[in-house]
């Protein structure tokens, strides 16, 4: 393929790409929008410190909640602090060879148990 | 009580539920567009090939933090962080000013899109494989702004400074104090202590409006200097494209 040809693929893949981000961008704004007026979130009254009511804490962090309520005090601990820890040591992780066994068919399930896993103590389990 | 949007739209007889349908039938004819203009030469978009579109998490996610940025900015202009304020300025917000209660309400909504977006963000580069190196100090950078993202969460929940938004940051603060050893330093570093006061409104506030998005802003500079210094013509493409 000649490099003026290469160019003008390149250039067409290009607007290709942005094209579908303006899509995708136009359908969250939608979206954003449509929630907005559908479902507002109403301000309720003034807090009062001395007037608790049953909340559920956010829902990122049920799932903490839930292992912290489960699992013995150290462990918790450990398991809460070593996910971060984890997940921004990944690519040296990677780099050590320790995942190189890892084919992408496992990864994919890994992800998807760990997302359900998530999903399961969050909305599944309660508080 | 209705919105100026809402009334807008009342005015002409257009039911807040026909927005769905014209963002369908949008979406259908930008679809149309999209084929007309051969600028998916191989067609492979109208076979429906995920991962083309999932290869723009990062873009839309950038699209959707633009939004809440500009959508904070305005609602900043009206909000006062102390308890006897708080609420008011945020009701004057919705009753008097042009678009004002649309403008909070997007920022709540695209806050929250923002969250599941980094999710699915998340998913798709541990799929791909994209914390591997070179691109492991991207995704390095990334988690911090997972974890920034999380505390711009905690921090803007209690702003409305209602029942709802007082009582959720007293639960947020019991699950994060409960956590064993290293429980407690990190709420008086985050929070400033377990009881929530004015002194924890104008902490979060704080947070929230200044610290937060200078971090965010450096950080999201620094991930995105590694995502330009990757392979040239590696950047926004997929797996898929890559091979071809």
């Amino acid at each position: 393929m000649s490099s003026g040809m290469r160019a003008r693929q390149e250039q067409i893949l290009f607007t290709a790409r942005v094209l579908r981000l303006a899509i995708l961008t136009y359908l969250a704004l939608g979206l954003i929008l449509t929630l907005s007026i559908l479902k507002p979130l109403p301000l309720m009254e003034e807090a009062d410190p001395f007037r608790p009511i049953a909340v559920e804490p956010d829902w990122y962090l049920r799932a903490a909640k839930v292992a912290l309520s489960t699992l013995p005090g150290p462990l918790s601990a450990l398991a809460i602090l070593l996910i971060p820890i984890l997940f921004l040591a990944l690519p040296w992780i990677e780099r050590a060879g320790w995942l190189s066994g890892v084919s992408s068919r496992i990864r994919v399930v890994l992800a998807i148990i760990l997302t359900a896993g998530f999903m399961l103590l969050t909305w599944g389990l309660g508080c | 009580m209705k919105s100026r949007l809402e009334r807008w739209l009342s005015d002409r007889g257009i039911d807040p539920l026909d927005l769905l349908g014209i963002l369908a039938f949008s979406g259908f004819v930008f679809g149309r567009i999209y084929a007309w203009l051969k600028l998916d030469p191989d067609g492979q978009a109208d076979r429906g090939n995920l991962s083309r579109w999932a290869s723009h998490t990062g873009g839309l996610l950038f699209a959707v933090l633009m939004m809440t940025s500009i959508t904070g900015l305005l609602l900043a202009f009206y909000y006062h962080p102390t308890p006897e304020s708080a609420q008011a300025s945020l009701r004057y917000l919705e009753s008097e000013v042009t678009f004002g209660r649309t403008i909070r309400q997007v920022h709540a909504w695209s806050a929250s899109l923002l969250i599941f977006l980094l999710f699915f963000h998340v998913f798709r580069c541990f799929i791909w494989r994209s914390y591997g190196w070179p691109k492991g100090l991207t995704w390095f950078f990334g988690s911090v702004l997972l974890f920034l993202s999380f505390y711009f969460m905690l921090t803007g929940r209690l702003l409305p400074w209602d029942q709802y938004a007082y009582w959720k940051t007293v639960a947020n603060i019991e699950v994060l104090w409960d956590v064993p050893l290293f429980g407690s330093p990190l709420v008086s570093i985050l929070y400033g202590g377990k009881d929530v006061t004015w002194l924890t409104l104008i902490r979060f506030y704080s947070a929230h409006v200044f610290v937060l998005p200078m971090a965010t802003g450096a950080v999201l500079f620094i991930h995105f200097s590694y995502l330009r210094r990757r392979r040239p013509g590696t950047a926004m493409k997929s797996p898929g494209e890559r091979d071809e």
